[in-house]
């Protein structure tokens, strides 16, 4: 399959007082059609710039992004607006991306509207379609988003974000405000989507059970970087970088019979400003040595597998 | 009923009823809990948002918003005193001293205005004869147990982060070691290997003083994790209770098994989740029956006419259902 989405050495800083952050800082990595990729991490680690970067709702600082295998990277006006018909965006808080002024029926329309590809009577019908396919129940049309559930409100930013048929959408936390039997039934909607419509996925999420439900590979940001990326199966069985692993590790487990060992980090994420060279995750590091200090690059581990540590090296 | 041993009970609840009046409207939070928590031993409250579980904790430290909350009936007994009984003055040297409280958000219990280590401080002062100095070495030390070292004692809440904020936090609700602690989703707000570093703290906390706690959280992992004993609470009930083998080796009420079959790795490789279907009930509308019924795949004639009675499945394990799973 070819790749949708593939970004090569991406950045994106911002100016802060006190210096530069580092939000994203060289990140590569390539996404099939019709696959999810699961970007993974903790708060303050980019994953969230990452993805808006992405779709231009942020401007990248350097590297490139490929849509197709076109540049797109410094889109400007009419073919920005093209691609962004393309690429859409399902944010964590429904409660604050849905214009609460608006009802259901008209949050979903906008986009179509605005499109200008729809006359009256295809409009209402296009809608009622994508309420049908997003599990929206019809009299909820004229309704506003504060008298919706926290998961109606969430099939309202998926319906809304998959009116123009994007090729590739970009989930952000899309379940973390929902409770669990909500939770399963997005995530089941959104897996449907893909199945029909060949979607292509970025799911960014900090739950690593749902990461590994709904992806097909997976890329561990810390700091701005990927420390590790592949596919989920093998990310899951045999984490090699010692981030990944202490992660993993620090799932809370159901399984009462088999307990896992858990790996505790010292310390806590550092604020990603004026980041020197080395490892970024040396100081929490308990394998951290002299040859850390030197810059990590992501090396192929395994056919199509890579981590950024200079103590997992070679073919495993 | 399940039984237990009386002499080692440290908090037992008994049919409380908690309402919230908003708007002319009642709003049924807890419709008749029974609890029972023994000394040292925790206890994982489980449920969705809504379900009731703040409540629960706020009404045995009677903390509960005024006056729009109310508890309509039942007790609460704490070392065989009911604590619903008591005038205010008493619960003043409960709170704190014997039963404290750690919350979801640690800034709802952190003053922005003061240094972390002065708010430690300050609730030493408040509570024993310890005077400035004194106040302050306790202080100290606290915070080292918690993991806070001496060189942030005089930073502000906002200089540090959540998983810091939340050990603050903890530091104040364990200064007088309580006998009871309740942890309303603690970690909710952290990154999991945080997460894990609080958990860490807490349960090392506990082994060494013997505290109780009501681990209040809708992950069913911490609660593997960190219970002895389970309940699980739906639209106020308690629908169904037992040790920890009990409730996750046999789960038995159909809200319980729900629960589990919704989590992505529950039953792994297979591609679609198994959610419950629909919401949680209206709480104005105080239901009959079974409250779980509208969603419940196993639901018959006469789950929606009386109220379920408790049913005892072995001498630790009971649940509210007509026609529980079967192991």
């Amino acid at each position: 399959m070819p790749d949708v989405i593939e970004v090569r050495n991406l950045k994106k800083y911002f100016d802060v007082s006190g210096g530069v952050l580092c939000a994203v800082d060289g990140v590569s990595f390539k996404v099939e059609k019709g696959t999810t990729i699961g970007i993974v991490g903790e708060s303050g680690c980019g994953k969230s710039t990452l993805g808006r970067t992405i779709i231009h709702l942020e401007e990248s600082t350097d590297g490139q992004i490929f849509f197709n295998g076109q540049d797109v990277t410094r889109l400007k006006s009419r073919e920005l607006r093209r691609y962004r018909e393309k690429v859409q965006f399902v944010f964590q808080d429904p409660y604050s991306s849905l214009n609460p002024r608006m009802t259901i029926e008209e949050t979903i329309q906008e986009p179509l509207r605005m499109s200008r590809r729809y006359d009256k009577a295809r409009l209402g019908q296009a809608v009622a379609e994508l309420m049908e396919r997003t599990g929206i129940e019809e009299r909820l049309a004229q309704s506003y988003p504060h008298e919706l559930d926290g998961g109606r409100r969430q099939r309202v930013s998926i319906a809304r974000a998959l009116a123009l048929n994007p090729e590739f959408l970009v989930c952000d936390e899309p379940v973390s405000a929902l409770d669990v039997s909500i939770q399963a039934q997005i995530l089941n909607l959104l897996m449907d989507i893909q199945e029909e419509s060949a979607l292509t996925m970025m799911f960014i999420t900090h739950d690593l059970s749902v990461v590994e439900h709904i992806s097909n590979t997976i890329a561990v940001m810390y700091l701005g970087q990927l420390v590790e990326t592949g596919s989920t199966q093998e990310l899951f069985a045999h984490p090699l970088h010692p981030y990944t692993k202490a992660l993993l590790s620090a799932v809370p487990s159901i399984a009462i019979h088999s307990p896992s060992r858990r790996i505790i980090l010292k310390g806590e994420l550092t604020s990603p400003i004026n980041m020197g060279p080395g490892c970024r995750f040396r100081s929490r590091c308990r394998h951290a040595g002299p040859e850390c200090e030197g810059d990590q690059r992501l090396e192929e581990v395994r056919p199509g597998y890579f981590v950024a540590c200079c103590k997992v090296s070679g073919p495993k | 009923m399940i039984e237990i041993d009386a002499n080692n009970t440290l908090l037992s609840i008994r049919d409380l009823v908690v309402e919230y009046s908003s708007a002319g409207e009642v709003i049924h939070a807890v419709n008749g809990v029974s609890l029972e928590l023994e000394k040292g031993r925790s206890l994982g409250l489980v449920g969705e948002t809504g379900a009731g579980k703040t409540t629960i904790a706020k009404s045995i430290l009677r903390i509960l918003p005024s006056p729009q909350g109310r508890v309509k009936g039942g007790e609460i007994l704490f070392c065989g005193e009911d604590i619903l009984q008591r005038p205010e003055s008493r619960m003043l040297e409960i709170r704190g001293e014997k039963i404290s409280m750690i919350f979801q958000d640690p800034m709802t219990a952190l003053n922005p205005t003061m240094t972390v280590g002065e708010q430690v401080a300050e609730v030493v002062r408040l509570h024993s004869d310890a005077g400035g100095a004194d106040a302050q070495k306790v202080a100290l030390r606290m915070l080292k147990r918690v993991g806070i070292m001496a060189d942030r004692y005089h930073d502000y809440p906002y200089q540090l982060s959540g998983g810091m904020k939340q050990r603050v936090v903890i530091a104040m609700a364990l200064v007088f070691k309580p006998e009871l602690l309740l942890a309303d989703e603690p970690t909710t707000a952290l990154d999991v290997t945080i997460q894990a570093q609080i958990l860490e703290v807490i349960r090392r906390y506990k082994n060494k003083f013997g505290t109780s706690m009501i681990l209040i959280t809708h992950d069913l992992g911490i609660v593997a994790e960190n219970c002895d004993t389970v309940a699980v609470i739906y639209a106020g009930r308690i629908v169904e209770a037992g040790t920890r083998d009990d409730v996750f080796d046999k789960p038995a009420h159909p809200y319980t098994v729900g629960l589990f079959q919704s989590l992505p790795g529950y039953s792994k490789g297979q591609k679609r989740l198994r959610p419950i279907m629909g919401l949680p009930p209206d709480p104005r509308q105080a239901p009959a029956g079974c409250s779980f019924r509208p969603r419940c795949p196993r639901a018959k004639e006469g789950c929606g006419e009386a109220d379920i009675p408790e049913r005892v499945l072995s001498p630790t394990h009971s649940c509210r259902c007509l026609y529980p799973e079967v192991h």
